[in-house]
This record gives structure tokens, C-alpha cells and sequence, in this order.
């Protein structure tokens, strides 16, 4: 029984060892992510990493070759997916005190790279929570449209459309900053 | 196809694109907290469904992920923290304990807001702003078993920060920063903290010269209101060492608990500490940031 014992806590210390690399690795940029997603709520952008990695980890024996489940092949690109949906099911569950999502204010021009990016979170906070995470997922992590409708359980076509009614409302709000921005 | 081949709305796509690559990167947190609080909760995650009893996905998330938003999402929040903590050597802190530790040894004042998670949770934080009658700060302090590393003076050197670090006659480590402003923050904002690496913790106090998580909001004062000296002594107060041992092998996630404006008590103000030498430098991931600050703009 001893030797048995002494490969199973060999096992889950190499697992937790694993995972623990892994998370200290993948921790910033699911933060980075998570901020973007909540439009700046760094709070709630901590929790929804905290979360995303919990899970993670309790799935993590899918990581290992020898899983009796779906393998996990991209544990990375898999996070992400987990930190995409725990979101989208807190805003889910989040009834009040939300901001309105379709009302972009009136406001001068940002002029200073700063500026802008605040204004650039602030505007993608005003989204809807689902064009806010196609948006995040087709631009900030590169996906392509078929693997953001996959993470959002939804269609090609309706990531298409969400997306394109998403980035007219940044652009009606920050059109020129950003284009002369980007000449800069 | 190249960029002037671009129609205008590639165009935009285009500089969307690089825009939120560029807001992204600003936002900034030390990864060792957050993957410690993550792997706690996912140890339990792992413990119920083993158990047979996992709770549906919105009870998981809700349980006890730490932080601060939580106190805008749950009703009733303010509740204690559920869920068992593993038996400790020393006796459990809860959150507003563990904040009442901190702000007896902050200057006196009055705490606008103030929230705090305890011992069972594996990494007591407090969050807290507090005015001292020279305008608001926010302080941020928490303490972990699974320190990020020894945390050393970053090589590459600024003129706008500094760092200092010392090994303490106990063999603790000790590493005072003060950040200057970030890209995306205030005109004149400052962070700074102290960061202390004991044996088997970490605990780290940052301090800021407004409400860094209120975005956009300028500076509420000119300095951050603790000196280096008296960072130093709160980090090495005797308390912390005695709460670090009280953090269960085994900790379950925690909340944080939103305790009511109250006045701040005493402060002794803290004497001489060792002079260290003081070196400007660009930190490579910022000075602690928990939960988060923007990182210098590329």
C-alpha cells in the first residue's frame, strides 16, 4: 500500500507543481483579458481570474496524456476560453447596478495616448457584455471568428454581426482618435 | 494586403486593433496572488466534486472568489466568509479583524471605505482609504504562505522611481518602492510600498496618493501618506508574523468584507529604520501591484 501512497502524492505534488507554473505564468495576461472584458473593473477582473484558473486547475488531470477525458490540448488558450464564459455568466447573473450599455457619452476627444486608452476601456465598458467579449476575443487575443464562436457558443454569423455593430459604436464615439492614433 | 491598399473600415479595424493592444498592456498586477487564490479555490473546487456535492457554476463562482467587486454583486454582502478553515496553529483572523490590525497602524484619520478578507481565505487583504485630514489614500495590504519569489530592486534604472532593499537581522527581506506616475494615471500620481519575504510568506503594504480604482479621478493629495520609514514599520510590525502562522495549510477562498466608514485609531508614529541605499529604476513588472495599477506606457 505504502509504495502506491507515495505515487499517488508524487503524482498530485508534480500536478500542483505544474499548475502552479502555469498559473503564475498565465495570470497577467488573463488579467489583462479580464480588465478589458469588464471595462476596466479591476476587481471584478481579479475574481473572474481567480475564478477562471480554479476551474482550470480542477480540470487540470485533463492536461496529462494519460486523461480518461477530452484532452485539454492548449491549456493557455483554454484559460482564456474559461475566463470568456465566467464572465459572460456573471454578467449573466448581474441584474443591477450595471452600466448602461448602449449609451456612449458625449465627450471631448482624448488628445494623449492615456487619455485615449482610458476612454478606449470606458467606451468598451458601455457594451453590451457579449459584443464587449467578441470584440476582446476577435482583437485583443487574435481569434479568428469560428474559434470566437465556439468560446461563445454561438455562430460565425452572429459573431460577424455583433462585431460589426460593436466597433461601429467605438467608432462613432472614438473613430478619429484612434485612426490618428494609430499614424502617430 | 498592406495598409494603404486598406479600405476605411480596415483601417479602423486596424487601429482598434493596436489601441486595445495598447490598453490592455496597461493594466498591471502581480501574478503570485491571484494564481494562489485561484489554485486555493480550485482545490476546493476539486475537493466538492470528488465529494459528490459540487454546487452549480454560479454558487462556485460566488463562494468565495476575493475581491472587491463582490461587494456590488451579492445582497447582503458583508456576511462572514463560508466554508471551513483547516485548524491552524494560531487562532483564525477575519477580514475586519485583519483590518483593524492594519489601521491601527496607519495614521489616524477617517476610513471612507474599507473591506477586508481573513486568514481562512489563504491571503488576508484589506483594501481601505482612509484621510487623514490631508485628503483620501487608498492602501492595499495582504499577506500570503505562497510568496511570489524574493522580491528584489528591478536592474533597469529610472530617475523618476526608486528602490531600496535591505535583509532585515531576522533574514527577512525588505523592498521599499516608489513608483512614479504610469502611463494612463493622474499627473502626479505616485505608488508606493513595501514589500516583506519572511520564512514560508510574504506580505506587501502599497500606498497611493489617491483612489487609484476609481479611474480618471485625479490626485487627492500630493505624497502617498507613509513615508518609506514608517512602511517599513508597519510591514515589520510583530503582528503580521503571528497572522501568517495562523494561515490554514489548507485555505478555502474568502470575501472581502465592506465594513462601514469608521474613524481610524492611533498611530504610533515609527521611528528610525535603517538608511538603504537608494537606486532610481524602472521596475520590469512594476512595484506590487494588487490588484492593479497601469504598467509604464510602451
Amino acid at each position: 500500500m505504502e509504495p502506491d501512497g507515495r505515487r499517488t502524492a508524487t503524482r498530485g505534488q508534480r500536478r500542483d507543481e505544474d499548475f502552479q507554473a502555469f498559473a503564475a505564468a498565465r495570470a497577467r495576461p488573463l488579467y489583462r483579458s479580464a480588465c478589458l472584458l469588464t471595462g476596466g473593473d479591476t476587481h471584478l477582473a481579479e475574481d473572474l481570474v481567480q475564478e477562471a484558473l480554479g476551474r482550470i486547475y480542477a480540470q487540470w488531470h485533463r492536461t496529462a496524456w494519460f486523461s480518461s477525458k477530452p484532452r485539454i490540448d492548449n491549456p493557455a488558450g483554454y484559460a482564456h476560453t474559461v475566463l470568456v464564459r465566467a464572465f459572460l455568466s456573471h454578467r449573466g447573473r448581474r441584474s443591477s447596478s450595471e452600466r448602461p450599455v448602449d449609451a456612449v457619452p458625449d465627450a471631448a476627444a482624448p488628445q494623449s495616448d492615456p487619455e485615449l486608452r482610458l476612454a478606449l476601456v470606458d467606451a468598451l465598458g458601455r457594451l453590451a457584455p457579449r459584443d464587449r467579449a467578441v470584440l476582446v476575443l476577435r482583437y485583443w487575443e487574435d481569434r479568428s471568428v469560428e474559434e470566437t464562436a465556439t468560446i461563445l457558443h454561438s455562430t460565425p454569423g452572429a459573431v460577424r454581426t455583433q462585431s460589426f455593430r460593436a466597433l461601429g459604436r467605438i467608432r462613432a464615439v472614438l473613430g478619429s482618435s484612434l485612426e490618428e492614433s494609430a499614424e502617430r | 494586403m498592406s495598409a494603404e491598399h486598406d479600405g476605411p473600415d480596415e483601417r479602423f479595424e486596424r487601429a482598434f486593433s493596436e489601441a486595445l493592444g495598447r490598453a490592455g498592456d496597461a493594466f498591471d498586477t502581480e501574478p503570485g496572488p491571484l494564481a494562489d487564490t485561484g489554485w486555493s479555490y480550485g482545490r476546493r473546487l476539486r475537493r466538492r466534486r470528488r465529494a459528490g456535492t459540487a454546487a452549480g457554476a454560479a454558487a462556485l463562482a460566488l463562494a468565495g472568489v476575493g475581491g472587491a467587486a463582490l461587494g456590488g454583486l451579492l445582497p447582503g454582502q458583508g456576511a462572514a466568509v463560508a466554508g471551513p478553515a483547516a485548524a491552524s496553529p494560531a487562532g483564525p483572523v477575519s477580514g475586519p479583524e485583519f483590518q483593524r490590525m492594519l489601521t491601527e497602524l496607519l495614521p489616524p484619520g477617517t476610513v471612507q471605505e474599507g473591506e477586508g478578507r481573513g486568514t481562512e481565505s489563504g491571503t488576508p487583504q484589506v483594501r481601505l482609504t482612509l484621510d487623514d485630514g490631508h485628503g483620501p489614500a487608498q492602501y492595499l495590504f495582504w499577506i500570503t504562505r505562497f510568496g511570489v519569489g524574493d522580491v528584489g530592486c528591478p536592474a533597469r534604472q529610472t530617475q523618476d522611481d526608486a528602490c531600496t532593499e535591505a535583509t532585515l537581522p531576522d533574514g527577512d527581506h525588505l523592498r521599499l518602492y516608489q513608483a512614479a506616475t504610469r502611463g494612463g494615471e493622474p499627473a502626479g500620481s505616485k505608488t508606493w510600498s513595501a514589500v516583506l519575504t519572511g520564512k514560508g510568506y510574504q506580505l506587501a503594504l502599497q500606498e497611493w496618493n489617491r483612489k487609484p480604482l476609481e479611474q480618471g479621478t485625479p490626485i487627492t493629495r500630493t505624497d502617498p501618506p507613509l513615508t518609506m520609514d514608517q512602511l517599513s514599520k508597519v510591514v515589520t510590525d510583530p503582528r503580521w508574523k503571528e497572522v501568517a502562522e495562523a494561515l490554514p495549510k489548507d485555505p478555502v477562498m474568502g470575501k472581502l468584507v465592506t465594513s462601514a466608514p469608521t474613524p481610524g485609531p492611533g498611530f504610533t508614529p515609527p521611528g528610525d529604520t535603517a538608511a538603504v541605499q537608494v537606486d532610481p529604476a524602472t521596475p520590469q513588472t512594476g512595484p506590487v501591484t494588487l490588484p492593479a495599477f497601469p504598467a509604464p506606457a510602451r
